[in-house]
């Protein structure tokens, strides 16, 4: 193995061959990039394989912490109690790397004439609790302005799980951490999710932008200065659309040391713009330039191995 | 094979004069098979019991007593003389910071003995003030002056603080400050402070909107105050006897959202107030030593609302409260020195005395340790409650949760950590599972033991045995499949075909009857060329004519019934909502999928029956009809009743068609066109996600232990019906 990544390696990895397989466990989101970026590795390194274990989220920390892998994906940050057992095990911090953005996107069914909502109106469609908005629930198309068929028309509402990093986010931006009513019907999967929404012309749901069809109509979001503003990656990348979270990779550096090799190159693979460009590919949005260089010097990833 | 009759062997030359060595193989052989069968079987026993087994202990510690014990040995001499200290606050989990009077600082490990050297604060900033109190949140540190200044010094992201960022503002012009509380993050922080002559001011920090800048603000409340608390929205809630009054105070001025008697009884004080994790829950806790819970309230009506109060108690006067970071409890000290753990919902979970009546700090860190500072010098216990927010009461009653108006059945879980209250009501998942299983039984149920019936009674042997295998192949079918069509193209369908769809449950049970009927009225020579067991095959194209007709008619109906809308009449007039993937859809896919079993098992049952029976009765005059209801069903009521039960078992059970074929709402309603959540599914959703050994996981565990315990009960209900009757055809002199 060692001999043909030696003879048919890719002039970059010349010096020293990199082989081995490289363990990765967590965010089912990330799944479908993290296989790209594999396909990609081991492309670019004959010799590697890239194992992933796409179980959720939640399933990254507790392996990370035990030492079983030392690579977790994670649509969302580690919770204090998940960063503390980790800390306990390891001796030091985990270090997360943002690996590219996700915009979720609010939609509803392509024939509903409403183009944009504030994130009031959202709280009071989705919220039991209502902690942003303070106002009644709304129930109706018509409490949000629609005429004709659509006043009578009861809104309905779909999300992610409670258990998602998508549901999280929500959750954070638009509930002002309340929670969601119990009669928002929830789908284990991004697409479940949109394809409810195609499916009833009263639904309102939200997912990751790349999960999109022509079944629903994406939404503008109005912010606190009346402006609206859509879900689009330059929206995403500067910071104007609210709903945007990083995706992250979750690796056990010790500080002050570098990186084994196999995980170096894997993450210079990741922050190099062929990488970034899986990222689109994937339905997210790649990271701001600004944020991969710094990522890259953080890491000690030295330009020349782009 | 052991109940084989001897005389079986015997008829078999063979067998009946063999060799001695071969006798001995034979019982070697028979030994080892029966020896085989008995591990199986017990093995099968052992499995299905150590499931019970390994769930029962991973549920038993959500029940675990809270407990407040010593954590090691005594951790050592007092920081410091205790008359010059000023406070203490916990710096991270192991680590707490003590700070004197004078301006002077360290860090005291709680593991050890170890701590750092005094550092003194450069005296310009003290400018001739003694610190007074200190208060802290995650964010950063006050420490409040004797001149009524304030000094805040924001904190890093581990904890420590960090002293080159300190700020002082004056709070108060020359008063002396009597107590400090804190709230908000770094982006948005407010302070609020009480002057011994019970003058309250208050200061609201952090980037301001529209410019950008950071500005600090302060308001003088018009209000004395004897306590105080403040959350992280800018709500202040001052109290003072028995008044509780709140404040808002992220506008330019301070706004009244209202005031409001905290007790009926004239002689009872508010004596200890404070907000727990998460700014939500506001803890008062007064001169009877009751404590009460009041919730903010988003509605725009009172600020506050009271929850029920637990059974009252006779008690020493509630003195200081301690809410725990990241979770909704709080330690609470009384006069008589004792000490209680409180937790939101679930109530008083332990009582026990307290170190020393009053110490001159104490706190906790987020790893459930607690620490005490008084004359003796530094103590530490360690709180034992991880899962104190889980009682039985709370997993099945309604209870008030933040942010509600009144008590109401819930279950969404908090997964983020971000002071999010978890809602762990199981009513909700139990009513959803009976929910889908009763819509499921009552479409399956008619359908198959009609079906049953037909088959074992009526239908000659040739048809029967094409249509047996046909109906079993039907449960061969994955139930992730039966959903995937239910959710994903039934259902949309449905939605748009509603009324057709509806009209199908009357047109065609009506519409087959007459057909029946009109197969008797035919010529007698076609009667005879379609005798009763080929009947079925009559009804076939009825069948399919009828459901097109209503399906084609439904825009029809829709109209002239319903206004052109019937999802809207259904809204209007009834009040119910119509949800694609709904309760119904979940009965029929899981109808469709628990028919195979009940009919199998009831076929089973029926043909049974000793035909003597039925040949009796015929000949006695009976007709058809009295042979089944009077001969048939009772002798076989038994069977078809426990056929009916294992398919409850398994409609309770199936995964795959709830999770697919619904919204997963967990929903307490009663309306068909809604969605429910089932233990089943709900476990398959979440279970993957919670964190192994936490308050989560151990609750979907204790929810799997339900549903086990009640699958448990009702197929062996079953099994023993079932055996009953097998003894019961026995008797009969039947085949079985």
């Amino acid at each position: 193995m060692a001999l043909t990544a030696a003879l048919g390696g890719s002039p970059l990895a010349a010096a020293q061959p990199i082989v081995g397989t490289l363990d990765a466990i967590g965010s089912d989101t990330l799944a479908g990039l993290m296989m790209r970026w594999g396909e990609q590795f081991a492309a670019r390194h004959p010799g590697v394989r890239l194992q992933l274990q796409a179980s959720g989220s939640a399933t990254a920390p507790p392996a990370l912490a035990q030492g079983t892998t030392r690579l977790g994906a994670m649509s969302r940050r580690m919770s204090d109690t998940e960063r503390a057992a980790f800390a306990a095990g390891q001796g030091y911090p985990p270090t997360a790397v943002p690996v590219a953005l996700d915009a979720l996107a609010v939609f509803v069914h392509r024939d509903n004439p409403i183009e944009a909502l504030s994130r009031d109106q959202l709280d009071a469609i989705f919220s039991d609790t209502r902690r942003c908005s303070d106002r009644p629930p709304l129930t109706r198309w018509g409490q949000l302005g629609l005429a004709g068929p659509w006043a009578e028309r009861p809104i309905t509402r779909h999300s992610r799980n409670s258990v998602s990093g998508t549901f999280e986010i929500f959750q954070r931006e638009i509930l002002c951490h309340g929670v969601f009513q119990p009669s928002v019907n929830q789908y284990p999967g991004s697409a479940a999710v949109v394809a409810a929404v195609g499916d009833s012309p009263g639904g309102i749901g939200y997912a990751g932008m790349g999960y999109l069809t022509a079944a629903v109509k994406p939404l503008a979001l109005i912010d606190a200065q009346g402006r609206r503003v859509r879900p689009t990656p330059k929206t995403a990348i500067n910071g104007a659309y609210p709903l945007t979270r990083p995706l992250y990779l979750y690796l056990n550096k010790r500080p002050g040391e570098p990186l084994p090799a196999l995980e170096r190159a894997f993450l210079a693979l990741v922050l190099s713009p062929a990488g970034q460009a899986r990222v689109a590919e994937a339905g997210f949005v790649p990271l701001p330039e600004a944020t991969r260089q710094r990522w890259r010097k953080r890491l000690g990833l030295d330009p020349a191995s782009e | 094979m052991m109940g084989l009759p001897c005389c079986m062997f015997a008829l078999i030359p063979e067998l009946s004069a063999p060799s001695a060595s071969r006798r001995r193989r034979r019982q070697w052989r028979d030994r080892l098979a029966s020896l085989v069968i008995r591990a199986a079987g017990i093995g099968v026993v052992a499995a299905v019991l150590a499931i019970g087994v390994f769930l029962a202990v991973e549920v038993v510690p959500l029940f675990a007593p809270t407990r407040i014990e010593p954590a090691g040995p005594a951790a050592g001499p007092a920081i410091d003389p205790p008359d010059t200290l000023a406070g203490a606050v916990t710096l991270d989990g192991d680590t707490l910071l003590a700070i004197t009077a004078d301006g002077r600082y360290r860090t005291r490990s709680l593991d050890d003995s170890s701590s750092s050297e005094w550092t003194q604060l450069p005296g310009a900033l003290l400018a001739g003030q003694r610190i007074v109190t200190v208060a802290a949140n995650e964010a950063a540190l006050a420490l409040g002056l004797s001149g009524g200044d304030v000094m805040l010094v924001p904190r890093a992201s581990g904890g420590e603080p960090e002293w080159t960022q300190l700020r002082r503002y004056s709070l108060f012009a020359g008063m002396r400050l009597a107590e400090l509380t804190l709230a908000g993050d770094s982006r948005r922080w407010w302070l609020a402070g009480r002057s011994e002559d019970g003058q309250v001011a208050a200061l609201r920090g952090g980037r301001d909107e529209a410019s950008g800048e950071t500005a600090v603000r302060r308001f003088a409340l018009p209000d004395e105050a004897e306590h105080l608390a403040l959350d992280g929205d800018g709500r202040l809630v001052l109290a003072s006897a028995r008044r509780l009054a709140v404040w808002m105070l992220d506008a330019d001025r301070p706004q009244a959202l209202g005031e409001m008697e905290a007790f009926d009884e004239p002689d009872r004080r508010i004596t200890a107030l404070g907000y727990l994790a998460g700014g939500e829950t506001l803890l008062v806790g007064d001169s009877h030593g009751d404590l009460r819970r009041w919730l903010d309230r988003h509605d725009g009506q009172a600020p506050l609302i009271a929850a029920p109060r637990e059974s009252a108690r006779a008690g020493d006067a509630i003195t200081r409260l301690l809410p725990l970071p990241g979770r909704k409890a709080a330690l609470v000290l009384d006069a008589g020195g004792g000490l209680s753990f409180h937790q939101a919902l679930s109530g008083r979970r332990w009582q026990g005395q307290a170190p020393s009546s009053d110490p001159l700090a104490w706190g906790a860190t987020a790893a459930g340790r607690l620490w005490w500072l008084d004359a003796q010098g530094l103590r530490v216990r360690a709180l034992h409650a991880e899962h104190a927010v889980v009682t039985w009461r709370t997993l099945w009653q309604a209870q008030l949760y933040e942010g509600h108006t009144q008590p109401v059945q819930r279950w969404q879980v908090d997964v983020g950590g971000a002071g999010g209250e978890s809602r762990f009501g199981l009513t909700p998942l139990a009513w959803g599972t009976l929910k889908a299983a009763g819509w499921a039984l009552l479409f399956a149920v008619p359908l198959a033991l009609a079906a049953a019936i037909h088959t074992a009674v009526y239908m000659p042997a040739t048809l029967r045995s094409r249509v047996r295998p046909a109906l079993e192949l039907m449960e061969a079918l994955p139930g992730v499949v039966i959903g995937f069509v239910a959710g994903l193209v039934v259902a949309p369908y449905v939605d748009r075909h509603l009324a057709g769809a509806l009209a199908l449950a009357v047109v065609v049970p009506l519409g087959l009857l007459l057909a029946g009927a009109l197969w008797a009225r035919l010529p007698v020579r076609l009667q005879r060329r379609l005798p009763l067991g080929w009947a079925g095959l009559w009804l076939v194209p009825w069948l399919a004519l009828l459901c097109a007709a209503s399906l084609a008619a439904s825009p029809w109906l829709e109209a002239t019934l319903f206004g052109g809308d019937l999802q809207g009449w259904l809204a209007a007039e009834l009040g119910l909502t119509y949800v694609t993937r709904n309760a119904l859809i979940v009965g029929v896919a899981m109808g469709f999928a628990v028919i195979p079993t009940i009919y199998a098992l009831a076929e089973d049952a029926l043909s049974g029956v000793p035909r003597a029976l039925d040949e009796g009765a015929r000949a006695l005059g009976a007709t058809r009809w009295q042979a089944l209801w009077r001969v048939w069903l009772p002798a076989a009521g038994p069977g078809l009743f426990s056929a009916v039960m294992i398919g409850a078992g398994r409609a309770v059970g199936e995964t795959m068609i709830v999770l697919m074929a619904t919204g997963n709402t967990a929903l307490m309603t009663a309306n068909p066109f809604e969605g429910l959540r089932s233990i089943a599914a709900n476990i398959a959703i979440e279970l993957p996600e919670a964190t192994l050994g936490g308050t989560h996981y151990r609750v979907l565990l204790l929810s799997a232990l339900v549903l086990f315990v009640f699958t448990f009960a009702v197929n062996t209900l079953a099994e023993v019906v079932r055996q009953r009757l097998q003894r019961r055809y026995r008797r009969l002199g039947g085949a079985r």
